[in-house]
């Protein structure tokens, strides 16, 4: 009688732990909102991370790429007292002369602007600082009647 | 005797990992929703990869179609991609607040330029008397008067040349009509400048000069 009495105890001290398990994961769900996920950003190269967005291809596997193995960046430059950056990415799995990416700073983050791409219609000079845009010409990024 | 004793100890170890586990999960949770701040993201797509990533840091994928996630205060790049568009912008995360963005994917990352806006009826004014590098620039002056233009129509049967004073050694062949911007109408005149020069006037429909090409030049 004794051990049935303590088998009954130990099946409802089971039985709480499993419900206090879920009530904590309840309250942890309530706390965040609904939103368990919390993501920290790990430290990369400058600019690795946002061109890495620019390449994802949803319906592939939607994972981010990663530098210097899926891509890298064999070139960066900065303009405009670092407002402005170019780099030059490459595949990793072949060759190839790469590609340009224009980025434009917005509050402390790089932004893409252009590309990724090999070319740009030259009427995006009027609008790029003249820097960039000599850089792009000169690097034989821009094509279109030029003035 | 010994299999009571094993069952007693097993029981209790249960319980003390979850009374640990149930105490991580709270504080956790509790030490996430003070020092992050809750981001929530629609798409018009629901296959849209969604994506963040900071200055110096990695990118990581946040959902797809919709997300809704907590990130550490600071300045991200938020990016949705499908089926080959991907629109992006730079948001701030506060701590103790939530951020709700609704993205429609629109194109590939592009600067705005005269390339956006769709030009209907531009023959009739090559028929007035425009050469191609003074409708390439005729474009371009809408585009500065109007950066968010997406559609122009030109009235053709409203194109007409303008008064000429044949006495005049300065004077300049010019072309008036009437055009709508994005559905809202407005009055055109060209001044045909030599060869390939032009300036552009834009008026509203009660004549008020909205806009000259020669003072609005960075060329």
């Amino acid at each position: 009688m004794d051990s049935q009495r303590q088998n009954v105890f130990y099946a409802r001290l089971v039985v709480f732990s499993v419900v206090l398990l879920g009530v904590a994961f309840g309250v942890k769900a309530l706390v965040l909102q609904g939103a368990t996920q919390v993501v920290s950003l790990g430290s990369a190269p400058a600019l690795s991370g946002e061109i890495s967005q620019s390449l994802i291809k949803a319906g592939a596997d939607n994972s981010v790429p990663k530098l210097n193995k899926d891509f890298s960046i064999s070139q960066a430059n900065y303009f405009e007292n670092h407002e402005w950056a170019v780099a030059t990415i490459k595949s990793t799995s072949k060759e190839s002369n790469g590609a340009f990416v224009v980025l434009q700073r917005m509050n402390g983050v790089y932004k893409i602007i252009l590309g990724p791409g090999t070319a740009f219609p030259n009427v995006y000079l009027k609008s790029l600082p003249s820097d960039v845009g000599t850089y792009l010409y000169n690097q034989g990024a821009i094509y279109g009647i030029t003035e | 005797m010994e299999s009571q004793n094993s069952t007693k100890l097993l029981v209790y170890l249960i319980l003390g990992i979850s009374i640990i586990m149930s105490i991580y999960l709270v504080v956790s949770g509790l030490v996430a929703a003070n020092t992050t701040g809750l981001l929530i993201v629609k798409t018009n797509s629901k296959s849209a990869v969604l994506s963040v990533s900071q200055a110096d840091h990695k990118a990581a994928v946040i959902g797809v179609g919709s997300a809704k996630t907590h990130l550490e205060p600071g300045n991200y790049l938020l990016s949705a991609e499908s089926e080959g568009n991907q629109t992006s912008e730079v948001i701030i995360i506060s701590k103790k607040h939530t951020l709700t963005k609704n993205i429609k994917i629109t194109g590939k990352p592009h600067i705005p330029s005269v390339l956006d806006i769709d030009f209907k009826n531009t023959s009739s004014l090559t028929d007035g008397g425009l050469n191609s590098t003074q409708l390439i620039n005729f474009e371009q002056h809408v585009f500065n008067f109007m950066p968010s233009a997406s559609k122009v129509i030109i009235d053709s049967s409203s194109v007409s040349p303008g008064a000429y004073d044949r006495n005049d050694p300065n004077a300049q062949f010019s072309l008036n009509f009437n055009a709508s911007i994005d559905s809202k109408d407005y009055r055109f005149t060209l001044k045909l400048i030599g060869l390939d020069g032009l300036q552009t006037f834009a008026y509203d429909t009660n004549g008020n000069l909205l806009f000259d090409s020669s003072a609005n030049s960075s060329e």
